[in-house]
């Protein structure tokens, strides 16, 4: 339990993967050994943060204060000398930070050096067997035995996201009884389809030159989500069309895969398999010019541009034609 | 007080009028951040509340930022906008009697950073002040001000200082002239900017953005996309990118005009290697970029694309 070990003043939670993140919260929230404190970073400054963390129990029972979406806290002036004051062995009062963003600022670092830090990254659909081993804990959690296959109709349902497939456990117990088997036609009967498109797939297939595939995804994006979709959307293809220039042209200049490898941070298979053929698919002088449009897509949908559906579809249309 | 206020006579002026009891209406002070504004409001708070006693309690307690009687409000973050609450609040207080003197003073620093809702909620006040409130709106450019807003206050312009007074502050932080001449040049007439490029090293993002212009004559995206994403503030870098590329087209023109005098060399072969239809493509594309610099857009993206436009060909 998080109350044996000694963790200094600061444990610092974050990553993408909400579900750890909630889950830290609460281990914060159920401290029975001192007084708790849960707290919203959004909206809050730091100023008033201080201030409740300075405060004492009135029986002087150590204190824990959980902050989360510790991310969105405004300002730094005063928790930063605080942070740098603090006594890495003073533990009295101890502060959950959960920092819902992958990348931590250097404020939540230095506090993370003064105590502990877990990493929570999103899962990303292609690491199976992470997610295997972190459903199958959950299910244990929850006292229920996987069959085989039943991670991977999870995935297909609900895609690489822990929190969905786990309230989806929660809802199997009443289907198959405690500590009962669940089967694929157990995950059929009760999950209901997710989102079926994600925006990076909708600018996978742009990039494929899969002009119909690319207008279906849109399609189902905005029926799922709305007219919002376009700025992910947008995002998507900005990255996508970098990774692409910069992939051509270090094709162009005879770099192999591992040289791409390392410039994308990617496994050389999946450089062979999936980056290379889609770059080949595509010219520098080209990739350039669709840059330009981006730009002026980037800029018409964070203003107020009319018919932006229309003018996401066409440039979706212009990578892919 | 108003005496200390150096180079903006006309908003001298108009702070005469206000502390002289003349003038109440709301004022909209217009003019680039670091020339002055804040600091002639607070200075005509001064000549206001002390009458001209230079011992006057007044004087120390708004030096501190502790008088009663003066509230400023400003973006809690740079870039942010603020916020109805904050709005309300101010409001609230402009409404209530002064505690030391005959007015309060409200200074909103940031008048171009009002929400759209806490613009809307200020609309009755600034209409019909309350008579024991002045109000002062400072904003770097008025078309960034709600109409609605700019109707209801008197306009004021602050000028650009000139280079002579900036080189003269920022002597006394520094004993390197030409650093102080560069600085001052960088900052377009603003001694804060000034003072900050001289205090915080930002100096190296300027090296940072030459580095940029170096690597993209090596024509490769993959290093030059990758000192793009390592360049720590994108806004302030194009700020001097373009003071570069005005150097790099003075240099053969009118050399004593440069702003980067410490550099001259380095940008003389920089000329010479880019090229003038490149540098051409250079200024066009920056001020393409420029467009968008308060637009919630993917600055380096556009900064990528703009270099890459020019360099990869």
């Amino acid at each position: 339990m998080a109350g044996k070990k000694r963790t200094g003043p600061f444990v610092v939670a974050f990553g993408g993967e909400d579900y750890f993140l909630d889950r830290a919260v609460e281990l914060g929230r159920s401290r029975k050994d001192r007084e708790v404190v849960v707290l919203d970073g959004d909206g809050m400054t730091d100023h008033d943060f201080v201030d409740i963390c300075e405060m004492r129990a009135f029986d002087g029972t150590d204190r824990v204060v959980v902050l989360d979406n510790a991310n969105k806290l405004k300002g730094d002036k005063v928790l930063k000398p605080y942070i740098e004051a603090k006594d890495p062995q003073d533990d009295s009062v101890i502060i959950i930070a959960v920092v819902r963003s992958d990348k931590l600022s250097d404020l939540w670092k230095a506090a993370a050096a003064k105590g502990r830090s877990d990493s929570y990254p999103k899962l990303k659909p292609w690491e199976g067997a992470k997610l295997q081993k972190h459903v199958e804990k959950e299910a244990e959690r929850l006292k229920l035995t996987l069959g085989k296959g039943t991670v991977a109709a999870f995935t297909y349902f609900l895609g690489a996201e822990l929190r969905p497939i786990v309230n989806e456990l929660r809802k199997l117990i009443y289907v198959v009884g405690e500590g009962g088997v669940v089967e694929r036609k157990h995950v059929a009967m009760v999950v209901a389809p997710a989102m079926p498109a994600q925006p990076w797939e909708v600018a996978d297939a742009a990039a494929e030159k899969n002009a119909k595939k690319a207008m279906n995804l849109v399609s189902l994006l905005y029926k799922s989500k709305g007219d919002g979709v376009c700025i992910p959307i947008t995002a998507a293809l900005l990255k996508t069309v970098e990774k692409l220039i910069v992939a051509r042209q270090m094709l162009d200049k005879g770099d192999g895969k591992e040289i791409l490898a390392a410039r994308f941070d990617m496994h050389p298979f999946r450089v062979e398999k999936y980056l290379i053929p889609l770059a080949q698919k595509h010219t520098v002088p080209r990739l350039r010019v669709q840059m330009k449009h981006l730009c002026k897509l980037d800029a018409q949908i964070k203003g107020p541009a009319q018919s932006k559906r229309t003018l996401v579809e066409l440039a979706v249309l212009s990578i892919a034609a | 007080m108003l005496d200390k206020v150096r180079e903006q006579p006309e908003a001298v002026r108009f702070l005469e009028r206000v502390v002289g009891g003349e003038l109440t209406c709301p004022l909209l002070l217009v003019g680039q951040e670091g020339v002055g504004r804040k600091f002639s409001v607070l200075a005509a708070a001064k000549q206001s509340f002390s009458k001209g006693d230079a011992n006057s309690p007044h004087i120390l307690q708004i030096d501190h930022g502790a008088h009663p009687d003066v509230t400023v409000i400003a973006p809690e973050i740079p870039g942010k906008e603020i916020g109805i609450k904050e709005v309300r609040k101010v409001i609230e207080d402009a409404y209530s009697f002064p505690s030391l003197v005959p007015s309060r003073y409200v200074i909103i620093d940031g008048a171009d950073w009002l929400s759209t809702a806490a613009a809307n909620a200020m609309l009755k006040t600034l209409e019909e002040p309350p008579k024991t409130t002045r109000f002062f709106l400072l904003a770097e450019q008025s078309s960034d001000v709600l109409p609605t807003i700019r109707s209801r206050c008197g306009l004021v312009r602050y000028q650009p200082l000139s280079e002579a007074l900036i080189v003269e502050h920022l002597d006394q932080h520094t004993a390197d002239p030409t650093k102080s001449l560069v600085c001052a040049r960088l900052a377009d007439g603003s001694v804060g900017r000034a003072i900050q490029y001289l205090g915080s090293g930002r100096l190296a993002l300027r090296d940072q953005m030459t580095g940029l212009l170096e690597k993209g004559l090596g024509g490769d995206l993959s290093s030059l996309f990758s000192a793009v994403n390592e360049v720590s503030s994108l806004k302030l870098g194009l700020r001097f990118l373009e003071h570069l590329l005005r150097d790099l087209v003075m240099l053969p023109l009118d050399p004593t005009r440069l702003t980067n005098v410490d550099i001259v060399e380095k940008l003389g072969v920089l000329r010479s290697k880019i090229g003038e239809r490149r540098l051409g493509r250079l200024v066009t594309n920056l001020a393409n970029v420029k467009q968008h610099h308060r637009a919630p857009v993917n600055l380096a993206f556009h900064v990528k694309t703009y270099l890459a436009d020019v360099f990869s060909e």
